[in-house]
Order: C-alpha cells, then structure tokens, then sequence
C-alpha cells in the first residue's frame, strides 16, 4: 500500500438545529492514498456529503468538527481544529472539490476564462497572456473540443458534460494531491457519465491524484474505484479494496445494497443505455389499434414556447409521437433528459395543451378537452411523480391527501371514503399511525407510498409515473418498484412508467419506448 | 442587435402609456369636485359686483383659459399643443408651464438622485452586514433599527434633523440655490426612511446566494472572503433586485412632495401640491406627465441595464434561469 496522503482517525461531525445536537457522522477513521481512488458510497442521509465537505473545512453555518482528527501528508497540525485562515492556505493546493451539478457550479455571470483567471491568480502572479495560453491547454487536456470558444463562454452556453470538464479542469489548476468528487455525474445524462469518469481515472493516473469518490450509485464505485467505503446513518460499516466489498461483502447492509439493484449481472453499467439509433425503429402511427386499447396516442406533437422581451419563439419538444396502452400493460419509455419524456407525461395528463395529434383514452378523445369535461373523462388517468414530497400538500395530514380525490368527485359517503383510505393505506405499506402526521413528519420513501395511494384511491385504469423512484435510495426504489408490479397484478391497471434507467424499465416492463429529440422509437423485440 | 430591438420595443411601449395616462388624467381632473374659474376670480379679488357681472367676467375667464368648449375638444387643443412641447400656461401664474417645471427640476433630481446614493449605499453595506451575520446579534440590531426608521413618518425625521442641524448645531442652511449645502440634510432624510427595505432584500438575496454551489466551489479553489462575497455572490445576489432600484428611484420622486415642504426647496412636488389646491389644469397634468415620463425612462434604464449585466439576457433576449 502506497503512503497515505490524507489520515481521517475518529472523526466526529455534529449538527445544531434549534439549539439540539444531531450527529451527522461518528467517529469515521479512513486513508485517502497516493494515485488511488476511494469510493464513499451511502444513501442520502448517510452523512457522505458531510464528510467530503469537513475535510476542506466546508460545513456550512450549523456544522462542526466535535472530535477526531484531519491529518495532510508533511503538515504537523490537525486539520479538525483548524480555522478558516488555516484552511485557505490548503484548499485548492492539497485539496480541491467537484460537485454534483457542475452548471450550478460556476458563476453564471463570468466567462469561463475569468473563472480560471481568478484561480490562477490566487497563488501566483500570472499576465492575462500568459494565463490565457495555460487555460487553453488545461481544457485541451480535458478534450473539450474548440477550446477558445469555451474560455469565451459563459456557463449557460455549455452543456453539463462540458461544465463539468470545465469544473474539473478549474479544480485542478493549481495542483491539488487530492480531489473530493461528490457525486460528480449524477447530473449528468448516462452517455456523458461515463465519458467523465474515463477523465477523472486518467487525470488520476496522470497527476498521481488521490481521489474520493461519493456516490450513492454502487455501480460507478464498482467501476472508478481501487477501494470502497461504506457509509449509513453517519457511521462507516464496511472498508476495503473494491474486490472484496463488492464480492464477498461482510456487512448485511453492503449486502442488501448489492441485492437492490435491478439487475444483478454484473457489467451492465452505461454501454447498454446508449442504445444506438440504428437498432432503433421509428414509432408509426398505428391505424389499427389493439381492441382492448386503452390508451391511443396519435401523431402527438407539442412546441415550447418561449417569451422574450421582445418575440415569442417556439422550440419543438415533442413530434408526431404515436403509441398505444393496452389496459393492464406496462409500457416503459425512457430516454436522457430533455428528450421530452416528462412533457409526454404532461401532455397525456392534461397539464399541457397539445399542438398536435389527437389522444384517445378508452376509445374517447381526451385531447382538447378542457375544464369539467376533461377532469370528469381522465379522472381515470392518475400520475405519479418524481419529487414524491414536493407532490404533497405540507399543510395537510396525510389521511386528507389520499381522501382529496373521492372528496373532489365527491365518492361514497365520508364514512366510506375514510374506510377506503385506511384500507389503500394498508394495502401500500403504510401504518395507520402515519394517517394523522404531514408529509414533513414521513421519510421520502413513505411520501411516495402515500402518492401512490393518493393515485388509486379513485381506481384508475391508468397510472402515469414519470420517474418515480429517481429521488429515491436504491433500497427504497426496489420496495416502491415491487409494490407497484404487486399493486398491478392486484388491481389490474395499466402503467406509462417514464425513467432515465434502463435496468428500472427492463425489471417492470412489457414493452420499453425510448424517446430521443422529441421523437419516440421502439426497441426491436430480438434487442 | 437585440439590445436595439430592445429599445425600439420599449419606447414604442412607452410612447403608448403615456398616452394613456395623459387621456386618465385629463379625464380625473375634470370629474373632481371644484373649479379653477372660481378660484382665480376669489383669488384676484376681481369678483366684486352683481351676480351678472359675476357670470360675465366668469365666461369670459372661462374662454381665456379655453375652457369654454366640450371636453374633447380641450383634450384635442391640448394634445395638439403637447406635440409642440407645449404643456399649456398656469392658470396661476400666467406663465409657460414648460418653464415653470423646468425651474423647479433640478432640485427635485438632485434631491431624488442625492437620496438614491444615500439609500442604496445604506442598504448595501448594512445588507451585507446583516447577511454575514446570520441570526446573529449584529442582524438583529441592523433589523431592529430598520423597523425603526420604517416606523418613523418622514416628517417627524424631518423635524428632528432641522432640529439638530438648522438650530442646535447649526451646519445646515436652510437658505440658498440647489447646492451640496442645501440639499445634503434632505437628501439624507429620504434616503435613511426609505433604506431599511432595500436592505432586507439584499440581505435574504445574499444569504440565498451564499448557500449557492458555485460559492461552495469558489471557497474550495481557494478564494477569500472578499471576493466571494463581493464579486460572485454580490454580482448574482443584486441582480432580481435591480428592478426593485428602478421602481424605488420613481417612489423616490414622489416620496420627495413632504420632504420638499418641510425642509422649503424649489421642487416639482411643492410644485405640485400648490397645483392641485389651485385647481391648475394644465399645471397639475403637465407633472403628472413629467413623472410618468421619468418612471418610464427608468424603468427602460433597468430593463437595459438587466441586458448589459445579465450574459443570459444579452446574448439571447430571454432569461434562461
């Protein structure tokens, strides 16, 4: 084993919230060494971002070292007790960071090349010419392509893989040993990702870098890295080389975060994903419809529009889509982001107007329909969505939000409506105790049960669901995922189930759609 | 070119509203209550005699002021005249109230502008203190004399300042031309009042920037205090409120009306006061003209000024956020 160049011994992070401790991570002990990488992985939560942060001395206001010790190589104090003078003679030079959503990382408002200025300037004098030249061959090395446009361009005009090389490139200008890479290509679209990780690796290799890699996604840690460390609630359970913690895993949560992944073969990382266009076949519009149709989506086109000061210009997102849904069919559609998978789902719930094409739902057009009239046809139509808190009302109690759509259409008596939420409440895992509490008092897990219930109180022959195990743990992803194949095979509805993730779609669907630029294809059976 | 466009589109938008306004207020003067007849007739002491001369020597101020014909036939004399930058005579004075308005502007802009810098610098530094101190004891203090002034009518700060700076001590004159001297005690007055929620909003703007990822990263690099705070958070923390600064420079102006009165300067807004008492037609449509007119100029200021700061704005003509 190579010398360590960062030594975390029994490191202790507590939070203040409203005058109570709340520890956030216990007594942590790790090496981070020379030309490695270290993957953290945990779910959200599990206090690795915390970690990361702390030892940059970055927690924010109510965070703050409580014990243990942050040693660099070849400095004698200890970092856990260090002020913020102390701390800005290191970071950037021993010690730099890369965060999850690389556009968010940069300044909006300044060149890129003024945001790699300002870096090279901290600790030495550099002339614009000079700084200049060093930018472009920073960014040449990080295969940006056309980088003199990029040093010229504001944040805005890159896309996020560019964003991030640009982020990458500007954490390392001034020669740090180690990078703490927080979820570094969770943002980012499953084509780019792995584009990122091949550049942290060489960089790596190149600068002799030590690498911290937290992530949530087991796979990417498989992938990236030579040693694995496992977090949960604030505590470190499992450490060791990748080989060992992944394969003969000690500890039974690193074994059941192996087990919850869709798929368990191995390798089935990020090639399967980018699916290549030519194995693809355009989605035609299907003049004969199967009898027991439920759903019919015909030459379905929507255009953005964009108002600005002074015109209004339109952006084609979705065009001449066409599919069907035969009822109790679960068809997945997946695609990057901005392929238009989530205005599909807008669009068939009635949140958006169509420009084009006509939808029927049950062999009646729904498309168009507006008011009374459309809520009465598609009450039948019932979504779910990603940010299963967001999709909550906070002030009300959690009994209230499954009832709202039986007191809405106004179903049963109030006696019987209480009887069936109690009874859906059951049915979707939840206990009747979390009736009477409010969404902030449940976990995220629990907040897209009660979703869920909320979508089949009222029985519905269609559900929508646009990514609604995305913001979940993979834990609790596969217990929302079988719960609702169970619920299906139960009650019988039919599903549009709309993900980014492949292994997700293939684990639940019948038949899988992929969206790519506004258009919709089918993947051949034999594929 | 799309900052051209811009500009073309908001002056046109602006040629429309104050015609609008113009046409609002011709109308509203006209319904209230009063006439300026009886006014300059009581004031000139002319209307001595029987009611017969009285109604003559009515009628006849009545066609010298051109209100003897319909409504809007007035409207169509007058608009005729504002095309030749003419806003009409005082019914009071006799005089051009082109000129008179002219006369008393620069007094108001100074003390308008004057109050403007006071207050924003106010808000500034303050905001910037209160946001680095978070629920600290230092923000609470700023917050609690905030209130304090917000609570405080400007009259009274007025009265108070005079007070102090006219008769106790007195540095301040409350005699002579629109200069530094005269007009540093009002513009302080206006400004301080009219600070405390300017600089709320910078404070819980900053704080919200401060959470921001790219701060995080710019402290990872290695930057200090200053310039995260002053360059990054401060660039992007200022930008939602720049329009807040336009609309407040306007209320500004007509915030000026009391202060002007008490501290006696030339201004627009005693200007205006006396206008309206007098029941001056033309008078008090030509100011309400002129300030419209500066509201709509400012707020083209800072819809251009959004296009020069903000990269998103410029290079697109639509915010992308």
């Amino acid at each position: 084993m190579t010398q360590p160049v960062l030594t975390i011994r029994k490191l202790s992070i507590e939070y203040k919230v409203s005058g109570k401790k709340i520890s956030a991570v216990r007594e942590a002990s790790f090496d981070l060494c020379k030309g490695q990488t270290t993957a953290l992985i945990g779910e959200s939560g599990s206090g690795k971002t915390t970690l990361g942060r702390a030892l940059l001395g970055l927690l924010d206001g109510a965070g703050i070292i409580s014990g243990g010790s942050i040693r660099f190589a070849g400095k004698s104090e200890n970092y856990a007790k260090a002020d913020e003078k102390l701390w800005r003679k290191i970071r950037g030079r021993e010690i730099s960071l890369i965060l999850q959503d690389p556009q968010l990382t940069l300044n909006p408002l300044m060149k890129i090349f003024d945001q790699m200025l300002e870096t090279m300037r901290l600790f030495s004098q550099v002339s614009r010419r000079k700084a200049w030249h060093r930018a472009l061959a920073l960014l040449e090395t990080m295969k940006l392509e056309q980088p003199q446009k990029v040093l010229q361009s504001y944040p805005f005009q890159l896309s996020g893989g560019m964003c991030q090389r640009v982020v990458i490139a500007i954490s390392l200008i001034n020669k740090p040993k180690i990078l703490i890479a927080d979820e570094p290509t969770t943002a980012l679209d499953a084509e780019i990702q792995s584009g990122i990780l091949e550049e942290l690796n060489s960089l790596r290799k190149q600068q002799n870098l030590s690498l911290l890699l937290i992530t949530h996604d087991i796979d990417v840690a498989a992938k990236a890295a030579d040693r694995v460390i496992v977090m949960k609630s604030g505590k470190i359970l499992e450490k060791g080389s990748t080989q060992k913690v992944i394969h003969h895993p000690d500890h039974p949560y690193t074994k059941s975060l192996l087990d919850c992944r869709p798929c368990n073969c191995w390798g089935c990382g990020f090639d399967e994903l980018s699916i290549s266009t030519s194995r693809l076949i355009p989605s035609k519009a299907y003049h004969e419809s199967p009898d027991d149709c439920l759903l019919d989506v015909d030459g379905l086109s929507y255009d953005y529009q964009v108002k600005g000061f002074v015109d209004t210009r339109s952006v084609s997102v979705l065009n001449e889509v066409s599919f069907y849904i035969r009822s109790g069919e679960v068809v997945g559609i997946i695609g990057s982001s901005g392929s238009g998978k989530s205005t599909l789902a807008r669009c068939l719930l009635g949140l958006l107007r169509v420009s084009k094409g006509r939808i029927l739902f049950k062999q009646s057009r729904i498309s168009g329909l507006k008011g009374r009239a459309f809520r009465s046809e598609c009450r039948l139509i019932q979504p779910i969505f990603q940010q299963a808190r967001g999709a909550l009302n906070p002030g009300r109690s959690i009994r209230n939000i499954i009832r709202e759509p039986l007191d809405y259409h106004g179903i049963n008596c109030k006696k019987d409506r209480n009887r069936r939420v109690a009874h859906l409440a059951r049915q979707v895992g939840l206990d009747s105790e979390i009736l009477d509490r409010r969404p902030s008092q449940i976990s995220t897990g629990q907040c897209q049960r009660v979703a869920i219930a909320r979508a089949l109180v009222i029985e519905p022959e269609l559900l929508i669901c646009d990514e609604p195990t995305s913001a979940l743990d993979l834990s609790i992803q596969a217990q929302i995922l079988n719960l609702l194949l169970s619920l299906k095979s139960k009650l019988g509805f039919g599903m549009l189930f709309i993900s980014h993730d492949l292994e997700v779609v293939k684990a639940i669907c019948d038949r899988i759609l992929v969206t790519r630029n506004g258009r919709l294809y089918e993947v051949p059976s034999n594929g | 070119m799309i900052v051209l466009k811009l500009l073309i589109y908001r002056l046109i938008r602006a040629m429309v509203l104050l015609w609008i306004v113009s046409l609002m207020i011709f109308t509203l003067i006209r319904l209230a209550p009063g006439d300026p007849v009886d006014y300059i007739l009581g004031a000139n002491d002319l209307a001595i005699g029987d009611t017969g001369t009285i109604e003559l020597q009515k009628k006849q101020v009545r066609k010298n002021l051109g209100l003897d014909v319909t409504a809007t036939q007035q409207y169509l004399n007058w608009i005729k005249r504002l095309a030749l930058f003419d806003l009409g005579n005082s019914y009071r004075s006799g005089k051009s109230i082109v000129s008179e308005l002219a006369d008393r502007l620069p007094a108001t802009l100074y003390l308008a502008g004057a109050a403007f810098l006071v207050q924003v610098s106010i808000a500034l530094g303050f905001g910037i203190i209160a946001s680095l101190n978070e629920d600290r004891w230092a923000d609470h203090l700023i917050r609690l004399i905030g209130v304090l002034f917000v609570a405080l009518p400007s009259f009274l700060l007025g009265l108070i300042l005079l007070e102090i700076f006219a008769i106790r001590y007195p540095v301040y004159d409350m005699i002579g031309q629109v200069s530094f001297k005269r007009m540093w005690l009002p513009a302080l007055t206006l400004g301080v009042l009219t600070s405390p929620p300017v600089m709320r909003l910078i404070r819980v703007n900053l704080i919200r920037e401060y959470s921001r990822q790219y701060i995080v990263f710019g402290r990872s690099k290695g930057l200090g205090k200053k310039r995260l705070v002053g360059i990054h958070a401060l660039g992007n923390g200022l930008l939602p409120i720049l329009s807040v600064f336009g609309v407040n420079l306007a209320g500004l102006f007509s915030g000026s009306v009391i202060i002007e009165s008490i501290f006696v300067l030339p201004g627009i807004g005693r200007y205006a006061v006396e206008s309206i008492f007098a029941r001056d037609y033309p008078a008090i449509t030509g100011y309400v003209l002129l300030i419209t007119f500066i509201v709509i100029l400012l707020n083209l200021f800072v819809g251009l000024s959004y296009a020069f700061i903000d990269p998103r704005v410029r290079n697109t003509g639509y915010i992308t956020k």
